[in-house]
């Protein structure tokens, strides 16, 4: 079992990282990969012309260790991968990229889906959109956090 | 003489000690991001040392009074019970957003 997770504090090439995923697997079946990428809009559609992502370093990477570990836990994955990055990001840019592998589809499905909902809510990130002449914190919504709370009553694993 | 006794109006022997307190996020854009504070010396819980940094500095009162707003010693997240010691780092961080 490889679980991985990274820091990135420069560009996120999400091909280097599904190709690398790839190349250290071990007869898996299926494998899926999820990339989030930074909007150029917010949510009122007006235009952001950056994302900042503040981070505190090492409860940062501890956080994302704990969210994989606790996906391992629950899902029997053979490898997991998930890279953040911090620093500035452009629209257009990658902000985060995952990956799971398993023999069967189901569970890397169902682990790649409960990742991205506890990075949301749990990696100790905070997002700052700066566009024309504004810049705003962004809290996780309320949508976020009922995402990520489906999993507490989840009866699969 | 007076004068005297107004300087030694601690036990004798407390000491000042000096923490670093961080704020992250939108605290961080608001109250600056690091901060050298003296208290006095020795271990207090992490509920007393938010209340009286909250009444030393009135501009960080109503950051500190939300419940949202977490408390880490040494870079590891905290209950407000936990005893924060002589040279740990303090840091204050609203709710996360990630992804």
């Amino acid at each position: 079992m490889a679980r991985r997770t990274r820091l990135a504090p420069g560009p996120l090439v999400p091909e280097a990282e599904l190709r690398a995923f790839l190349d250290g697997l071990d007869g898996d079946g299926a494998v899926v990969s999820f990339i989030g990428i930074a909007r150029p809009t917010d949510r009122d559609g007006a235009p952001v012309h950056r994302l900042h992502l503040d981070h505190y370093p090492g409860l940062t990477e501890r956080s994302l260790d704990e969210i994989a570990a606790d996906a391992a836990h629950r899902f029997p994955v053979s490898d997991l991968l998930a890279v953040h990055r911090c620093g500035d990001v452009g629209p257009g840019e990658p902000i985060v990229f995952v990956a799971t592998a398993a023999p069967r589809r189901r569970v890397a499905f169902l682990a790649a889906d409960y990742l991205m909902d506890r990075l949301k809510t749990d990696a100790a990130f905070w997002k700052r959109e700066e566009g024309d002449n504004v810049s705003r914190w962004i809290e996780p919504s309320a949508e976020d956090h009922a995402d990520r709370n489906r999993w507490s009553t989840y009866a699969g694993n | 003489m007076a004068d005297t006794e107004m300087m030694t109006d601690r036990p004798a022997g407390a000491r000042m000690r000096r923490i670093r307190v961080l704020f992250f996020g939108k605290l961080g854009d608001q109250l600056g991001r690091a901060h050298e504070i003296d208290l006095p010396d020795g271990p207090c819980q992490a509920a007393t040392l938010r209340h009286d940094l909250a009444a030393a500095h009135a501009e960080w009162a109503e950051a500190l009074a939300l419940p949202t707003v977490r408390l880490c010693i040494d870079g590891v997240m905290a209950r407000e019970t936990a005893m924060v010691h002589p040279q740990e780092e303090i840091a204050f961080v609203p709710p996360f957003s990630g992804g």
